[in-house]
């Protein structure tokens, strides 16, 4: 014990010269401690104090702040007119605000998507009807060499139900062709039309995004498509009688 | 042989250099020192001034109020409604923008993602935080505070908030069916911690839930630690400017590993986030 802190008193004291006189002038202290036991010391002072700057400061100040005071729950004011007037009024206000806030959620069909994980989410009557898989954009970001680009990521938000379609046809986009190394045909070339790659059924949102088929099943579930939201072909039916042209999509 | 001018000259000469680089070594431990007393001083005041500003700044305009009770600002049944109409009135203000918002309701410990007024995930919020400093912040100033949604104004984060993969297009058909198909990345291994810094300086982290020792608390705890030290780079860089340090009071939510990507990934760069603290 006595030597710790005899060993204690040699650093302090050697701290103390350090910062009189520098590590180089301080001969009378070099058979206890060395060179290097200095500048282990302020090694390890510079550390601790910066360690307190960048931890312990933060910790510490945010306990400096005076508490506000805490509102009182006073029975003096309840007999008061002016108080209860004043809690009624409010009482009123925030019953209206509530409302139309609440009247934001469509008590139609409405569907939910999350592109995150790729699953889907069907309500009717604000109840939760149907739930399940889905493929949405892969984010890929697809360059040619001659400096066209695209990315296929699924657009976030709001949309409403554009149009609804059976047994569509696909009218494939230039980036179908690049993305496979072909020449980009005319636009009405009939290379650009796909028949059954859709599904069955499919609703658009606009800007060309649509909600269909696929015959890559084992894919749902994952982001691997090029804006659209894929779906499997039971879903797809509940989704298609379900949603009208008009109907809100919330795609998050 | 030796020169007697330059043995006469030579210890004076080194003495004095010696001197200078003494007073040169002197004045550098006393501006070390010096500003790590001003460092301290200022840090430990930043947080007390920031909240007096906010107080100041959102201070309830009672001027107009007809039928004027004393104590009104006080009482405990007014404020809770006023908080309530504050929470319900940024939600209503985050609907009208058009893009997905946050909405963090700590007293309920839920957090919502909403587009235009609908609620399109609702997440458990597993614990909370809130920093020491806004305990300072008036009862009557929180309503005015929180009755407008905050805007993300940057964010720092562990995980990208869109992982985009680049792929070159093939030239031809064999050089297209040469080349792999890239797979997208679902494993969603990585760790899910982020910051969202918000308007009137106030900070959301949201970090995911992690098991005591796990790798992901390791992860954690280096994210914060990075955090730390940036917070720390930045308050000594306004301190040598002779500025008031950075400083942003933090809240601080634990969620499910999924749903804190879910949020991130979901909020628009600039996004809304209202926040009912209590």
């Amino acid at each position: 014990m006595e030597r710790l802190i005899d060993w204690i008193g040699k650093l302090i004291a050697a701290a103390t010269l350090v910062l009189r006189k520098g590590i180089s002038r301080i001969p009378e202290y070099s058979s206890h401690l060395t060179r290097f036991k200095h500048i282990f010391l302020a090694v390890f002072i510079v550390s601790a104090l910066l360690l307190l700057m960048v931890s312990g400061v933060p910790f510490v100040r945010e306990y400096l702040v005076p508490e506000a005071i805490k509102p009182v729950n006073d029975s003096v004011l309840v007999s008061d007119p002016q108080y209860v007037k004043q809690i009624n009024a409010r009482s009123r206000e925030l019953a209206t605000i509530r409302r139309r806030f609440d009247a934001l959620t469509p008590g139609q069909n409405y569907l939910v998507i999350n592109t995150t994980d790729n699953r889907f989410y069907l309500y009717r009557n604000r109840a939760l009807i149907r739930e399940g898989y889905c493929s949405s954009g892969s984010y890929i970001h697809l360059k040619t060499h001659d400096d066209r680009e695209w990315i296929f990521k699924t657009p976030r938000g709001m949309f409403r139900i554009q149009g609804k379609t059976t047994y569509p046809v696909w009218r494939k986009p230039d980036w179908a062709f690049v993305e496979e190394g072909l020449p980009v045909p005319a636009a009405d070339h009939h290379s650009r039309f796909e028949y059954g790659a859709l599904g069955d059924y499919a609703l658009s949102l606009g800007d060309g995004y649509l909600i269909h088929g696929t015959i890559y099943k084992r894919s749902l579930g994952m982001p691997v498509t090029h804006g659209c939201i894929r779906l499997n072909d039971d879903d797809l039916e509940a989704v298609f009688n379900s949603l009208y042209v008009g109907s809100k999509v919330y795609i998050y | 042989m030796t020169n007697p001018v330059h043995d006469t000259k030579s210890p004076s000469g080194s003495e004095s250099s010696s001197d200078r680089q003494r007073i040169v070594r002197y004045s550098f431990y006393y501006i070390i020192a010096a500003l790590t007393i001003y460092y301290f001083i200022m840090a430990s005041i930043v947080p007390v001034r920031y909240v007096r500003s906010l107080n100041q700044q959102f201070m309830p305009d009672t001027s107009d109020q007809k039928g004027k009770v004393d104590g009104l600002q006080t009482d405990s049944l007014f404020l809770s409604m006023m908080r309530q109409l504050a929470l319900t009135r940024a939600r209503m203000m985050m609907a009208a923008t058009d893009s997905i918002g946050l909405t963090v309701n700590l007293p309920d410990s839920v957090a919502t993602l909403e587009i235009n007024g609908v609620t399109v995930r609702k997440v458990r919020i597993i614990d909370f935080r809130i920093a020491g400093s806004l305990e300072g912040v008036r009862e009557d100033v929180w309503p005015v505070l929180l009755s407008e949604p905050f805007t993300i104004e940057s964010d720092l984060s562990s995980i990208q908030k869109e992982p985009l993969m680049v792929k070159i297009a093939p030239r031809d058909t064999a050089e297209a069916s040469a080349m792999p198909n890239i797979v997208p990345d679902t494993s969603g291994v990585e760790p899910v911690f982020y910051c969202l810094r918000l308007s009137h300086g106030i900070r959301l982290t949201v970090l995911q839930e992690v098991d005591k020792g796990s790798p992901d608390a390791v992860s954690r705890n280096r994210f914060l630690y990075r955090r730390s030290l940036r917070d720390f780079y930045a308050a000594v860089k306004d301190v040598a400017r002779f500025r008031f340090p950075f400083y942003q009071p933090e809240i601080r939510i634990v969620v499910p590993k999924d749903d804190a990507r879910i949020i991130y990934r979901a909020l628009p760069q600039k996004g809304n986030v209202v926040l009912y603290v209590r």
